[in-house]
C-alpha cells in the first residue's frame, strides 16, 4: 500500500462518523491585464482615446454605427473611458485605427497604448468574406468582435492565458501581468466562455476590472500617481515580509507610477520606530504631495488594509528642505489583523481520480475544530494538462492573502498528520502573481 | 574515415526513414482547422482517402456542419508529406491578438498523432499545403494565407 493509499485509509477511518456540509459551487471571475499598456488619464481622471478608420466608405456606414454603439455601452459606459473621434484616419492620428478588411480575421496589432497611433492596429471584418465565418446575423458578429477587440485596445489580454484559468484553449497573444480578479470564465476576453466574447456584453468582473484600471464613469479613482521614489521602511526585521508585501501591491497597482520602489535594509533605531503610533505610516515631504500620500492610503483601505492602522504624516514641516515626488512607508507592525478563519477553501481536483483524495481533504478540515471554513468549493470543471503540470506537487495548497501564509503551511502540517506524505505537499504563495490580495481563501489541488 | 562516417549516417538515418515512412503511411486523415477567434466557430479542412471536406464546427456546441466535398483521391498522399518538417508544436506571433489561427494535425484512426498550431505565423510547409488545398476546393473555401502580411507582422513582433 503506498503512502497515499495510507492517507485515505487513515483520514476515511478518523472520518468515518463525519457528515459533510453542502457544496458551494463559487463562481470564479477576473481580467488580465498589461499594466504598461494602460492609456493614461486627463488630470480630472478621465481617459479619453481617439479611434479613427483607416477605410471607411459611405457602405459601411451602418457597420460603423454598429461597432460605435457598442463600444459605447460596453466599456464606455461603464469605465471612466471616453473614445472620441471616430471619424477618418489621417496619416497624423493618434489612438486607435481601424483598417476594416471584408476578408481578414479580426486582431489588434498589440493590446493598449501600443496601438496608439499604429496604422491598421485594429482589424474588423463587416463582410466575412474569405475564411473567416459568422454563423450568426452580421450585426452581432461585428458587434460581440469589437468588444473583444476593443479589450484587447484597452489593455487586456486573453483570459484564458492565465495560469489559474481552467481552461484548454491554447494561449494566445501577449500574456498579462496584472490580474485584477481571479480567472473569469464569463469574460468577453476568454476564448473557453461558452458564449463566445459573453455576446458582447461585459461580465460583472469585467466590469469590475475595467473599473479598477480605469476608474468608474465620472470618478476620478483612476487618476494616476506620479512619483520619482516610494521608498519602504520596516522597523524591525519582524516585518520586513509585511513591507514587502505593501511594495508589491503598490508597484503593481496600475494607479501608481513610480520611477522606484525601494527598500531600506538598515535597521532602525528603536527610539525612531517608538514614534510610530500605528502599524503603517505614510509619509510625504513636499506640500503638493499630500493628496498624493492621500491616495497611497486610499489604495491599501481598498485593499482591505485598516483604515485606523495608516496614518499619513507632513514632514515638510520638520525638514529643512522639500523633497518633491518622494514618499516613505514605514511599517511598523503588521496593519491586517491576523485572521483565524477561512471565508473559502476551494478544492480542485486535476483529474476525476483526484476528487476522492479532496473530498478526504476537505473532511480533514472539516473535523479540525481549529478551522471554520464559511465554504467549500469544489471545481467541477477539468483541469487543463497545462495548468496540472504547472502544479509543483501532488498536492499544492495556494494562498492569496499574506497573513494566510502561516495557515496554509498549518494546513500542510495537518494533511501530513492525516498521513499525507509531506514531501508531496507543497505551499505556494500567489500573492505576488495577483493584483489584489484574497484574505481567508486558500486553493488546494491535487493531482 | 569518411566511409566510417557514412556507414554511421547509415545507420542513423536507415532505420528513421523507415519509421517516418512508416508513420507516414499510418495517417488516414490530415485536418487543417482555421479558428474563427475569438469565436468559438472553426472552418476544418478535412482530408482523407476519399477526397476533402471542408466542416464548419463549433468547439462549444458540438455543432459540425459540412459545408463542402469533393472526391480527390491522391489529396491524403500530398497531404501528410510535410508531417515531419514541423519541429515545433507551435509556431506563434505573440505580437498579433486574435487574427489568424490555424491547427494542423494528423490522424491515424481515433487518435491525433501530431498536431501543430500556427497563431499569425508564416511557415513555408504550411504555405505549401494550403496551396494544395486552395487548389482542390472551389473559390469560396480557398484560404487566405498572405505570406507578405505574415512576414511584415513577425518582423514587426522582432524589432
Amino acid at each position: 500500500m503506498n503512502a497515499r493509499n495510507s492517507f485515505l485509509l487513515v483520514v476515511l477511518c478518523s472520518l468515518l462518523t463525519l457528515t459533510t456540509r453542502a457544496q458551494d459551487p463559487h463562481p470564479i471571475s477576473g481580467i488580465n491585464m498589461l499594466k504598461d499598456s494602460r492609456w493614461p488619464s486627463r488630470p480630472d481622471g478621465r481617459t479619453v482615446i481617439e479611434v479613427s478608420w483607416e477605410n471607411p466608405t459611405s457602405s459601411d456606414a451602418q457597420q460603423r454605427a454598429w461597432v460605435r454603439d457598442a463600444i459605447t455601452n460596453s466599456w464606455g459606459k461603464v469605465a471612466n473611458i471616453n473614445f472620441t473621434g471616430w471619424g477618418a484616419a489621417t496619416a497624423s492620428s493618434e489612438g486607435i485605427r481601424i483598417r476594416i478588411d471584408p476578408t481578414g480575421h479580426p486582431h489588434t496589432k498589440g493590446l493598449g497604448t501600443m496601438l496608439d497611433g499604429k496604422p491598421d492596429g485594429m482589424v474588423l471584418n463587416f463582410d466575412f468574406l474569405g475564411d473567416f465565418k459568422c454563423r450568426i446575423s452580421k450585426e452581432d458578429c461585428i458587434k460581440f468582435i469589437a468588444v473583444h477587440e476593443f479589450g484587447h485596445a484597452l489593455g487586456l489580454a486573453h483570459e484564458h492565458n492565465r495560469a489559474d484559468c481552467l481552461c484548454n484553449e491554447d494561449p494566445q497573444g501577449s500574456d498579462g501581468d496584472f490580474y485584477v480578479t481571479p480567472c473569469d470564465l464569463a469574460s468577453v476576453m476568454n476564448y473557453c466562455n461558452p458564449k463566445w466574447s459573453n455576446h458582447g456584453r461585459l461580465s460583472p468582473n469585467d466590469v469590475v476590472g475595467i473599473q479598477v484600471i480605469y476608474g468608474k464613469p465620472g470618478g476620478s479613482a483612476p487618476a494616476v500617481t506620479e512619483l520619482k521614489e516610494i521608498r519602504f521602511i520596516p522597523c524591525t526585521m519582524d516585518v520586513t515580509d509585511k513591507a514587502n508585501t505593501l511594495r508589491q501591491l503598490m508597484s503593481k497597482s496600475s494607479a501608481i507610477r513610480a520611477a522606484s520602489f525601494t527598500m531600506e535594509t538598515k535597521p532602525v533605531p528603536t527610539k525612531v520606530a517608538d514614534k510610530f503610533s500605528v502599524p503603517v505610516t505614510i509619509r510625504y515631504f513636499a506640500d503638493n504631495d499630500e493628496a498624493k500620500a492621500n491616495g497611497l492610503k486610499k489604495l491599501l483601505v481598498a485593499e482591505g488594509y485598516d483604515d485606523d492602522a495608516i496614518n499619513v504624516e507632513n514632514m515638510v514641516a520638520v525638514m529643512g528642505s522639500t523633497i518633491p515626488d518622494y514618499i516613505e512607508v514605514w511599517t511598523k507592525t503588521d496593519p491586517v489583523p491576523t485572521r483565524t478563519k477561512f471565508d473559502e477553501i476551494r478544492l480542485i481536483p486535476c483529474t476525476a481520480a483526484d476528487r476522492e483524495i479532496v473530498r478526504l481533504v476537505r473532511k480533514v478540515i472539516d473535523a479540525t475544530p481549529e478551522y471554520e471554513v464559511k465554504a467549500f468549493s469544489e471545481e467541477k470543471n477539468a483541469v487543463p494538462q497545462r495548468a496540472a503540470d504547472r502544479l509543483p506537487a501532488p498536492l499544492t495548497i495556494r494562498f492569496f492573502h499574506p497573513d494566510d501564509e502561516g495557515k496554509a503551511y498549518g494546513m500542510k502540517k495537518l494533511l501530513a498528520l492525516y498521513g499525507y506524505p509531506i514531501d508531496d505537499i507543497a505551499v505556494e504563495n500567489m500573492v505576488p502573481r495577483m493584483s489584489k490580495v484574497y484574505p481567508s481563501y486558500l486553493e488546494i489541488w491535487h493531482k | 574515415m569518411k566511409l566510417l562516417i557514412a556507414g554511421l549516417a547509415l545507420l542513423a538515418a536507415g532505420p528513421f526513414r523507415c519509421t517516418q515512412k512508416e508513420a507516414l503511411r499510418s495517417i488516414d486523415k490530415v485536418s487543417l482547422s482555421l479558428h474563427q477567434y475569438p469565436t468559438r466557430d472553426v472552418l476544418r479542412y478535412e482530408v482523407d482517402s476519399s477526397g476533402i471536406a471542408v466542416h464548419l464546427a463549433n468547439s462549444g456546441t458540438g455543432f459540425d456542419s459540412v459545408l463542402y466535398t469533393k472526391a480527390a483521391s491522391a489529396a491524403l498522399g500530398q497531404s501528410r508529406q510535410g508531417m515531419f518538417r514541423f519541429r515545433e508544436v507551435r509556431y506563434a506571433n505573440k505580437c498579433l491578438e486574435d487574427g489568424q489561427v490555424m491547427t494542423l494535425a494528423y490522424h491515424a484512426g481515433d487518435s491525433t498523432v501530431r498536431r501543430v498550431r500556427f497563431q499569425n505565423y508564416y511557415h513555408d510547409d504550411l504555405q505549401q499545403l494550403v496551396q494544395f488545398i486552395n487548389t482542390q476546393v472551389d473559390s469560396t473555401y480557398r484560404i487566405g494565407y498572405n505570406k507578405d502580411a505574415l512576414l511584415r507582422g513577425m518582423e514587426a513582433c522582432d524589432k
